[in-house]
């Protein structure tokens, strides 16, 4: 390999067909007069720009053209000017200095073209010269090196993280190798599942339970998930009532004085909330409005009046925290819109409620496609008080222009599987942790259930993944009509409903 | 007289192309000369010739062979052959075409490359044979060791002291050419072999011509030889004897007597009979030299054979085009080879500061002013 060129942060490098690079490899370039050696990364392999390369193409006849032939080429010289014509130019990003083994951010330097020796630099190698350390492991599978790449769960504690990329590319299934990863070393994660992708984390392939299941508990609202009002609380139940079912500001102040009057009576309950309503001298709009919200809570299920049917989330969560880590998983997926709305204000509003308390340590909150249940303000709350108060935030998502940029920016880490759309792809070049070049080289051309890691779990060095599979049943719920036993899954369904 | 293995172009479905390594000893020689001359050089400074852009297009002629402006007098010299009819009879057509190239230079020389190309039409299906590239490090040194292998091909005349680099890479150009030609002449039968250039020589009347002796070989298995110059000197009140026929619609021929030409083709030795060919009513008229030991109805047949069994790409031989095109070197050829022999020979590549550019800067015409 050989020096060629370097504009602002890129470098440009002449690779022969001989050299094994790949895009997403690192590159060092040792300069040992300077004492000190160049870290770049390659996010682009070109053609090299031969001159005559295009009248030499055109001579050269095809594999099936009908002008064939044979070279006597006693020297074998044919050999070296097809060795030029292969010759390759790798875009790299510069990523810092290396120097007595110490990484540094410094690229204002210049290695020198004529004695610059450029080889491979192994991942493993750069990971453990940045200072990599794994005090707490998640194994998330291999390099493109084919060396386990294991990321420290310290490095995702505190922090706002991001996994996005197109449908099917394994989202879901880094997220759980992070939940699980999480739960192993004692952390609590709260999941909101909108497809209900993770409720068989306790179960391995063959459908049986598995080490983590005692630690995954899921939760189904309406079903085995429900609270009381009075586990609801006022300013809760306010923020449902405000946020999730947009009750106006003059019937949430006669809704708080009938909380109230119900509470000092200590007869707070669904059937006397509704009687409260119905007596309550109020202007006739507003005593409409409050029994519409009245009546959506009602058929959300998630309400009840039976304290032995309610499940304590704060009782639930501090088990769960107490018992060494767990996942508790909502399983939003057979919920309409509001009940969404309204479960994921409930469970948020508690969560910030019992950390601000210190009642709970800390919390990992998973989100899938986020944008379907929180309301607007939650992104700014997301990056900026929630994170103080301790819930970590991991958004979930195929679509990024539904994270905002400000979301992007802030990011500590992000997980990019491959996205191919242009818009998309400019979207997620905002992430503050890299280029915008190497960001879209490099995720426009990943395989499947390979993603690139930028952030601090990588030490700010972009690597490329390939997610090791999970031994866990990680299948979603989707329905498919083209299967070879439709007939028998029909059979199946219809049997569970009987 | 060399000895080649014939080829059977009809019957044989396999690619026979002539044993040249074993049949003659001038292909090790040419070989030998190029390791020996390559080996003097080894772990030497190297300047590569960088001028990649502007390559050229055409041969470096040798000092003495090129044509001196030849007049034609009298409206009488030229006989046309209007219309030429094409005739279809399989045979093959054998081209051929050489080209070298400098390579860079060292402290005490030049280094250049040679390669040669024959290409087979038949049935115009092409098939073709690229011998080389061979590099040379041409010295004073071992000038006279390469005008030894080069005198039975390329007889050589005095050869100035400056221009010994550019002529010796020409000699050993038309040398490997020459023998190419020998070889082909001698293991084709019944096909027409087309050259590039004129069949002319100015060889010294006491030195060795391999001219005739190929194309005696040639006629020998009855191989007519057909050269296609693309410029030619010959003048008829001043102007280019291929523009007298540039307005024909009709495939035609122009024989020009010999006998009509100035004084200055009487220090050339013409073995080839002249014509202006124009061989398609859009292509361009070229000047071609047919073997003049032929009688002129097998010469004028050859050409009817020509147009009947070859493509023609304005005017000009596909096979011959072809072979100019596997000859010709283009510059990611010249930078392998520049690579195999700082490889090879562990030469250090070094840019050597050009006075020109540092006296005159962006006015530095790289010789165009002189």
């Amino acid at each position: 390999m050989r020096l060629y060129k370097k504009t602002g942060n890129t470098m440009q490098i002449i690779s022969f067909p001989d050299e094994d690079v790949e895009k997403g490899g690192y590159l060092i370039i040792e300069d040992r007069k300077a004492g000190k050696s160049m870290i770049v990364q390659v996010i682009d392999i070109q053609f090299a720009n031969i001159p005559g390369i295009m009248e030499e193409l055109l001579r050269e006849p095809l594999i099936d053209d009908p002008i064939k032939g044979e070279d006597v080429d006693p020297f074998d010289i044919t050999s070296h000017i097809l060795y030029v014509q292969d010759a390759r130019l790798l875009i790299c990003k510069i990523h810092g200095t290396m120097k007595d083994g110490k990484i540094s951010p410094d690229s204002s330097w210049l290695p020198s073209r004529t004695h610059s020796v450029i080889r491979k630099l192994p991942i493993k190698r750069l990971m453990e010269a940045s200072g990599m350390r794994s005090v707490l492991p998640i194994n998330l599978g291999e390099t493109i090196e084919e060396t386990p790449i294991v990321i420290d769960a310290c490095n995702l504690d505190g922090k706002l993280n991001i996994i996005t990329g197109r449908k099917g590319t394994g989202k879901s299934h880094l997220s759980k190798i992070l939940v699980l990863g999480l739960i192993t070393h004692g952390a609590t994660v709260v999941i909101l599942d909108l497809n209900g992708e993770y409720k068989n984390l306790g179960l391995d392939i063959n459908g049986e339970r598995n080490e983590f299941s005692d630690k995954i508990h899921v939760l189904v609202p309406g079903a085995n998930f429900k609270i009381t009002l009075s586990q609801a609380s006022l300013p809760v139940m306010m923020r449902i009532l405000t946020y999730a079912l947009d009750l106006p500001g003059t019937s949430a102040r006669e809704f708080r004085h009938i909380w109230r009057f119900l509470e000092e009576r200590n007869i707070l309950s669904f059937h006397e909330l509704s009687e409260a309503i119905r007596r309550w001298q109020c202007n006739q709009q507003v005593k409409d409005a409050l029994f519409s919200r009245y009546y959506t809570l009602l058929h959300s299920n998630f309400f009840t009046d039976n304290p032995s049917e309610a499940v304590d989330f704060e009782v639930l969560l501090r088990e769960t925290e107490n018992s060494g880590g767990g996942a508790i998983i909502l399983d939003l997926s057979n919920l309409s819109s509001i009940d969404r709305q309204i479960v994921v204000e409930y469970v948020l509003a508690k969560l910030q409620d019992l950390l601000s308390q210190w009642r709970i340590r800390a919390v990992f909150l998973f989100a899938e496609e986020a944008h379907l249940y929180l309301r607007e303000t939650y992104w700014d709350d997301v990056v900026t008080r929630m994170r103080h108060f301790g819930v970590f935030t991991t958004f979930i998502t195929n679509q990024p222009n539904t994270i905002r940029e400000n979301i992007y920016r802030q990011a500590d880490n992000i997980f990019l599987f491959n996205f191919v759309n242009e818009h998309d792809l400019e979207i997620i070049s905002r992430a503050a942790k890299v280029d915008a070049e190497t960001t879209v080289s490099i995720v426009r051309d990943l395989p499947p259930h390979y993603c690139l890691i930028l952030g601090e779990v990588v030490k700010d060095f972009p690597i490329i993944a390939k997610i090791r599979q999970l031994n866990v049943k990680t299948m979603g719920e989707t329905r498919f009509f083209f299967i070879s036993n439709h007939a028998a899954e029909i059979a199946g369904k219809q049997a569970k409903m009987n | 007289m060399l000895l080649i293995e014939q080829l059977h172009y009809a019957t044989t479905p396999k690619y026979n192309f002539p044993q040249i390594f074993e049949s003659s000893s001038f292909p090790r020689r040419l070989i030998n000369l190029s390791l020996t001359s390559m080996s003097e050089i080894r772990n030497k400074c190297f300047q590569p010739w960088i001028n990649l852009t502007d390559l050229p297009s055409e041969r470096i002629e040798i000092q003495g062979e090129v044509e001196d402006v030849i007049e034609i007098y009298g409206k009488e010299a030229f006989s046309m052959i209007s219309p030429i009819e094409p005739m279809i009879s399989e045979t093959p057509i054998v081209a051929i075409d050489v080209s070298s190239i400098r390579i860079g230079e060292t402290e005490e020389g030049a280094i250049c490359a040679v390669r040669g190309a024959v290409v087979w039409g038949e049935k115009r299906v092409y098939r073709y044979l690229r011998i080389g590239p061979f590099p040379f490090h041409i010295t004073e040194d071992n000038k006279r060791e390469i005008q030894g292998l080069l005198e039975h091909y390329q007889p050589l005349g005095s050869i100035s002291k400056l221009s010994f680099l550019i002529e010796l890479q020409s000699r050993l150009c038309s040398a490997l050419e020459r023998w190419v030609q020998m070889m082909i002449s001698a293991s084709a039968c019944n096909s027409i072999i087309l050259w590039d250039g004129s069949l002319a020589s100015r060889a010294p009347n006491n030195s060795k011509d391999a001219l005739p002796s190929i194309l005696k070989t040639a006629r020998d298995n009855s191989n007519v030889v057909l050269s296609f110059s693309k410029a030619s000197t010959i003048r008829f009140l001043g102007r280019k004897i291929t523009d007298l026929i540039a307005k024909q619609s009709m495939p035609c021929l122009l024989e020009i007597d010999e006998q009509m030409l100035s004084a200055s083709s009487r220090s050339m030795r013409l073995y080839g009979k002249i014509y202006v060919a124009k061989l398609n009513d859009k292509g361009y008229p070229f000047r071609v030299d047919i073997d003049k030991a032929l009688p002129r109805d097998l010469r004028i047949e050859a050409v009817r054979k020509l147009l009947g069994n070859e493509l023609m790409f304005q005017g000009y031989p596909e096979a011959l085009r072809l072979a100019h095109i596997f000859s010709t070197f283009t510059a990611s050829d010249v930078i392998g080879i520049q690579r195999f022999i700082a490889k090879k020979y562990g030469l250090k590549v070094v840019t050597l500061p050009s006075i020109r550019k540092a006296l005159f800067g962006p006015f530095g015409t790289g010789g165009a002013g002189d």
